[in-house]
């Protein structure tokens, strides 16, 4: 029983291996970050395959049918798929499921949380995976060598045992088993003044940035008061919104394309650099009323003097065309200083997130006081 | 009516009846268990899948030779037993629209079914019956991650990366539909004309 075993699990690391190589090739002309964590988080993947092979080789020596492997493949699937939702059911836990979870072969964790690429897994949480899945696994080829009623009854002990130990290392929750990767946030700044910064799992994507960042700041610099001075990257938070940012620094999401490049044209990026005045929203794009984002695309329009450019793909604007012009030809009806000092109002609110209309501030009667 | 009965017996019929039951019920369980309705066309799919799946170890007897020998037109008996193999499973998944929550609506039903049945059957033809499900079943899991159930997107063009899709489409896609088809008329001609791999 032993040898075959063995070599079922070999192969099926080996197979995991060789995806993961090839994701490897695939990205590795464009990375810039490979720590050596993401090493050990793959290894926890190759070892979560081992059980997996045992078990199901056990349940073949048990159940010697032609119909065993495709049912138990359909039901393993939708059991994967059903299981998870099942037994956590997200809005039952607020959108932040227990952290036995990660115990499951499931795929709902990826949705949870912010942008993959910033955050790790503790070693706490790989720590416990690891454990369970070795239990896991011993239990599986106990099951495949047992041959008395008994000693399958005794091969589910190192599951049991191995679940209680890994329960008890985990966290509460699925939020708490990730943290921020404090090397792939690091900041990969231009040498020369001024300053655009990416972080470092983007470092490839900085040579796209520059530009438009620095069209961004100069326009800013020409038509407003204390102009930000320099262009980082936001990687995101947990929970987006409602911090206050520094009025030196644009904050700016990037979206990247599959060769780790920006997604988007150097157009698009000037657009979402100026959107609200060189602002990040206070409020997450999913939250956001119309008002604050006509105001923010009134402003960015202000300062462009043209309208956004032609969407690009996969990306999506609240259309209002029509209104965020209504709200431009109001705020140009004013006196130029007076302009000026409404989108400069609107970038103070931004940067304090102090809950204001953004809408009032621009082109409200009463005047950006 | 004593062939039919020693031929079903000979090919573990209740068997694989009991199985595509079993499976039908376990995963129409998992159906009406859960309120999120992103998974649900993917479970009617596998019940699909594990339905035909289940036809597969009959398509051959115990033994190749023996089965030879015998002096009967054994094409359009092969053809038979194929598809009412596959109408058997369609007809279980449509009729958990009696219990008031159907799997899916029934022209998704007989797409998945077809499709899949037709790649049993290719799979019986060139694997042999006992790997027959290897084809279906690999070809289904590999095109899952573009289910929205999954977080992914079905591709909407080309057409043939609609086809290669074809089991995920949303039902009325034609290219999907059409490979379903193809896939359905090329397994019961190869299955009938060509047989069982021993």
């Amino acid at each position: 029983v032993l040898p075959t075993a063995a070599a079922m699990a070999v192969a099926a690391v080996v197979g995991y291996a060789g995806m993961f190589a090839a994701g490897v090739a695939r990205v590795g002309p464009t990375a810039s970050y490979l720590p050596l964590g993401s090493l050990l988080i793959a290894a926890v993947g190759a070892l979560s395959l081992v059980p997996a092979v045992w078990l199901g080789m056990a349940a073949g020596s048990r159940l010697p049918s032609a119909l065993t492997p495709p049912l138990l493949a359909v039901l393993g699937v939708a059991a994967l798929l059903i299981g998870p939702e099942l037994l956590f059911h997200a809005e039952r836990y607020g959108g932040d499921p227990p952290a036995a979870l990660l115990l499951l072969p499931s795929t709902g964790v990826a949705r949870t949380g912010v942008l993959a690429e910033f955050v790790t897994v503790t070693g706490r949480t790989a720590l416990s995976q690891a454990l369970w899945l070795t239990a896991l696994a011993a239990s599986g080829l106990a099951m495949l060598a047992a041959a008395s009623r008994g000693a399958r009854v005794a091969a589910v002990l190192p599951a049991v045992l191995g679940a209680a130990v890994a329960l008890s290392l985990l966290p509460g929750t699925v939020s708490a088993t990730t943290v921020f990767d404090r090397a792939a946030i690091a900041l990969v700044c231009t040498s020369d003044a001024p300053e655009v910064c990416v972080t470092r799992v983007h470092a490839a994507a900085l040579d796209d940035l520059r530009g438009p960042a620095r069209r961004a700041l100069a326009i800013l610099a020409a038509k407003l008061p204390t102009p930000p001075t320099r262009v980082v990257e936001d990687y995101g938070r947990a929970s987006p919104g409602q911090q206050p940012q520094r009025p030196d620094t644009i904050l700016v999401q990037l979206r990247l394309s599959t060769t780790g490049r920006a997604a988007d044209p150097p157009d698009e990026l000037l657009w979402d650099l100026l959107a609200g005045a060189g602002t990040r929203p206070c409020v997450a794009p999913s939250e956001a009323s119309d008002r604050e984002f006509l105001a923010r695309a009134a402003a960015a329009e202000w300062l462009l003097g043209q309208p956004p450019p032609a969407l690009a793909a996969g990306k999506e604007r609240p259309a209002h065309p029509g209104e965020a012009g209504e709200a431009l030809t109001t705020l140009r009806r004013l006196p130029a200083g007076e302009q000026r000092a409404r989108v400069a109002a609107l970038r103070q609110a931004e940067l304090a997130c102090d809950g204001r209309d953004l809408l009032d501030i621009l082109v409200g009667p009463g005047g950006h006081r | 009516m004593r062939w039919l009965t020693l031929y079903l017996r000979s090919r573990s019929a209740p068997a694989a009846l009991v199985a595509a039951l079993g499976a039908t019920a376990a995963l129409w369980w998992l159906h009406h268990a859960i309120d999120d309705p992103q998974p649900r066309p993917l479970l009617a799919l596998l019940a699909a899948l594990a339905g035909t799946a289940a036809i597969a170890p009959g398509l051959a007897g115990a033994d190749h030779d023996l089965d030879r020998t015998a002096a009967i037109a054994w094409p359009p008996r092969r053809a038979a037993h194929l598809t009412t193999g596959a109408a058997i499973v369609a007809g279980l998944l449509a009729a958990t629209a009696l219990t008031g929550d159907p799997f899916a609506h029934a022209a998704p039903i007989a797409r998945d079914v077809l499709g899949l049945g037709g790649l049993v059957a290719l799979g019986a033809a060139i694997l042999g019956a006992a790997r027959a499900p290897l084809l279906p079943v690999t070809w289904t899991l590999l095109v899952l991650r573009f289910s929205p159930a999954l977080g992914g997107t079905p591709p909407t063009r080309p057409s043939w990366k609609q086809a290669l899709t074809w089991m995920i489409q949303p039902a009325g896609t034609t290219s999907a539909t059409v490979a379903a088809v193809l896939l359905g008329v090329a397994g019961v001609l190869a299955y009938a004309v060509f047989g069982p791999r021993r």
